[in-house]
């Protein structure tokens, strides 16, 4: 057993915080909390891809680094530590849809598509969910048939994360209505400026007016070529999802959370610090405690992937990501407490810089227990997987 | 980093799974909690021939120089099985003890038979304010020629009605100084002066009260520093609370075994409850529950064995067990419905244990206080 991180990866993550607190000197970003998903900065991107830090887990081959996941989580750590703005490269680009091209892609969408990922020149958006499918139990709604050499998709999506922001949208549509409804999906490649394709926005209640939005697909043409090899199967899909989204997601709400503390140790009521207040000290105290085991189930999480684990099929990520949801709330909901009636405001600028943002990172992270997989999936999903408790789904085993 | 045990610590682990499994079934344990001494000698024989006393003391004192990470993985394993034995009181309380403060002298006078089996060991700490702090403790020691002569009350001393010898902190300096004015002495538990009462606690765990009156000790048998052994009593207090984690990571692993195997086994409207959501939710926060408790524990005892700094990371895994223990403790209870709260079932040997570890050796509040602090400094 060894806890700590090796010289090597100290050193790393001082090379991230030293170039982050000279972005941040320099004025290329200005800390924010949910920036790793809201904030969208292009000179910061390149700045980033410049530094060889998009992709890092990409193998040589492929021009990536081929760092660690524990690399990669350190990377990420800092990066949303300092309230970074991450939206155009992370999740999506650097390893959700890399890691789908490195996996199934044609050697061409490698050759093409991969460099400039790394470039920082790829914001990609998954069209997965539907109003009235999903893609869980394989049920989409959106159809893809063959014309020719062109692909025709018709449909429409939801939750299309940073949409109008993107310059690729991964769609998922049926090829096969004739498969079992596990396996009649394909993914394609879209434009989202070619015609047919319709953005809207839909604005949150953290206030973020399109971070998230609804994708429209009325006869969109596509060439043959965009089609993504390999049937999806829904189990695939989640799959997919898990691999994307369960790392980090405890470190999600770290950038609110320091400037917390920062708060109570220099904001004084009825003439004595916040944090002498007793009442203030157990605030901290537990949500350090649940920090600290967030983060260990995160490099659990990060070291077994290192040794080419299947995350889907393993009760400890499910309990990962369903732990670090709960935890970006509880969070949220203490920093809502310490600053009180300010906690109304939208922003707060009295609050200080990230603090500011008090109330928004509160809403937004309301979100945390429903992205890519809801809580209540997740649990069960955990029992059955880490645990091998039945499924519900499966025909009664007995009768009385 | 690397959170899988080595080939030793395997070893360690499935060495105690088999012993323990077959000497210490809950019939035995059930036996231990009705009987007088609470432990059995002959076990205790068994267990130091397999080298478990010895386990972290060095070579030269006759032990095999392991570090607490293996003392840990013994130490789960003890937990899993609800092993009645003074093995915590004689090698974590005391004998870890007197391998950091005791003279060469004194090491080589009592590990060497701790190590053996031969001897046991207590640490008499706590008195009736029931607090971990230097001003709780007014048992006095008060020179006289070459002896020390003590008086007083202390309580909740794990074992001592068996204990051949005691640990004890007492008031040697009313004046308040860093040390707390406080000395650690070695006495003989057959001393004269001396009395014992087995306290009757929902564990069954064999605390006792011990009484001092003018007993005499000689000045030779004080271990570490004069005035000063508040220091090594904060060591002991990490190395107890990291030890008891252990243990109830052990314990709780298996109040959750049990609980999966009920939920998989027990039919509801046709089906067993385990498919149910609700059910199915319980168990996972049980799993996260033990993971953490896990995780944060070995992460404590690595540092410790590493002797890297770990006040916060030892104040963490207590913290986070006294609070998980007791969701999963509740959860278990809960799933299994009303026969788990019968004594007849097993559950409850269980879940009374991991209930009487969240007070001991600090309990969420005094954690969660220096986790403040060393956060907010």
């Amino acid at each position: 057993m060894d806890f700590g991180f090796s010289e090597e990866q100290e050193k790393f993550r001082q090379e991230v915080r030293d170039f982050l607190e000279e972005e941040e000197r320099r004025g290329t970003f200005k800390p924010v909390p949910h920036a790793w998903t809201t904030g969208y900065n292009q000179e910061f991107t390149s700045k980033v891809a410049q530094k060889g830090w998009i992709s890092i887990w990409l193998p040589k081959e492929y021009g990536g680094l081929g760092r660690s996941w524990v690399d990669h989580c350190i990377l990420y750590e800092e990066m949303v530590r300092y309230g970074a703005p991450l939206a155009i490269h992370f999740h999506h680009a650097d390893f959700g849809f890399a890691g789908t091209i490195v996996r199934q892609g044609s050697e061409e969408q490698k050759r093409e598509i991969l460099p400039k990922i790394l470039r920082g020149e790829i914001s990609e958006t998954q069209c997965a969910s539907e109003p009235m499918g999903s893609d869980l139990d394989g049920t989409l709604k959106t159809t893809a048939v063959l014309d020719g050499d062109e692909w025709v998709i018709n449909g429409e999506k939801i939750w299309a994360t940073h949409a109008p922001h993107s310059n690729i949208l991964t769609v998922y549509a049926v090829t096969d209505p004739q498969a079992p409804k596990e396996t009649r999906t394909n993914e394609f490649i879209v434009d989202p400026t070619t015609t047919g394709v319709t953005i809207r926005p839909l604005p949150m209640l953290s206030g973020h007016p399109d971070n998230l939005a609804m994708v429209y697909f009325d006869n969109v043409r596509v060439p043959k070529t965009n089609l993504i090899p390999g049937r999806r199967t829904a189990e695939a899909m989640r799959s997919m999802a898990a691999d994307h989204a369960y790392l980090h997601r405890i470190m999600a709400i770290y950038c609110l959370w320091d400037a917390a503390i920062k708060f109570v140790k220099k904001t004084k009521r009825d003439g004595k610090l916040l944090s002498q207040d007793p009442l203030i000290r157990s605030k901290i105290a537990q949500i350090e405690i649940e920090l600290e085991i967030g983060r260990l189930f995160n490099y659990r999480i990060a070291v077994s992937k290192d040794k080419g684990f299947d995350l889907f099929h393993s009760g400890e990520a499910m309990v990962l990501k369903a732990y670090g949801a709960e935890f970006e709330q509880h969070v949220a909901r203490t920093v809502m407490e310490i600053v009180g009636l300010y906690g109304l405001l939208m922003p707060a600028p009295e609050l200080g810089p990230v603090l500011e943002e008090a109330a928004s990172a509160y809403h937004y992270a309301k979100s945390a227990s429903l992205r890519s997989t809801p809580l209540e999936y997740l649990w069960c999903r955990a029992a059955m997987e880490g645990l091998g408790l039945p499924s519900y789904i499966d025909p009664p085993r007995r009768t009385i | 980093m690397d959170y899988t045990l080595s080939e030793e610590q395997e070893m360690i682990k499935k060495t105690a799974r088999d012993f323990l499994t077959d000497k210490c079934p809950t019939e035995f344990v059930r036996e231990m909690e009705e009987d007088e001494k609470g432990y059995s000698p002959q076990l205790w024989q068994e267990m130091a021939g397999l080298g478990w006393m010895g386990l972290v003391f060095p070579e030269k004192y006759g032990g095999t120089g392991c570090s607490f990470l293996e003392l840990a993985v013994l130490l789960e394993e003890m937990g899993y099985a609800l092993l009645p034995s003074p093995f915590s009181p004689t090698v974590v309380l005391s004998g870890l003890l007197i391998l950091d403060a005791g003279s060469e002298e004194q090491k080589q006078k009592y590990l060497p038979d701790i190590v053996k089996g031969e001897v046991i060991f207590t640490l008499a700490l706590i008195e009736s304010p029931a607090r971990y702090d230097t001003a709780s403790i007014t048992v006095k020691a008060t020179a006289d020629n070459n002896d020390y002569i003590l008086s007083g009350t202390k309580l909740f001393v794990p074992d001592a009605h068996v204990a051949d010898y005691l640990l004890c902190v007492a008031r040697t300096n009313e004046q308040v100084t860093p040390g707390g004015g406080l000395t650690i002495f070695i006495i003989d538990a057959k001393s004269p002066g001396i009395g014992y009462k087995v306290l009757k606690t929902a564990a069954s765990d064999k605390l006792c009260e011990v009484t001092f009156e003018q007993v005499s000790v000689a000045r030779g048998n004080i271990l570490g520093r004069l005035d000063q052994g508040w220091g090594e009593v904060e060591k002991v207090i990490q190395w107890a609370a990291v030890a008891k984690c252990c243990e109830v990571v052990g314990i709780m692993k298996r109040i959750l075994e049990m609980t999966v195997e009920y939920a998989k086994d027990r039919i509801r409207w046709h089906r067993a409850i385990g498919s149910f959501q609700g059910v199915q939710t319980d168990c996972a926060r049980m799993l996260a529950d033990i993971d953490g408790a896990r995780l944060s524990t070995y992460q404590a005892a690595w540092r410790l064995s590493e002797g890297l700094p770990c006040r916060k990371e030892v104040a963490i895994a207590k913290a986070w067990m006294n609070q998980a223990s007791e969701r999963v403790l509740s959860r278990g209870h809960q799933i299994h419905g009303g026969i788990g709260l019968c004594v007849e079932h097993d559950l409850q040997l269980y879940t009374r244990r991991a209930k009487a570890a969240q007070p001991t050796w600090g309990d969420t509040d005094f954690y969660k206080e220096i986790v403040a602090e060393v956060t907010l400094k």
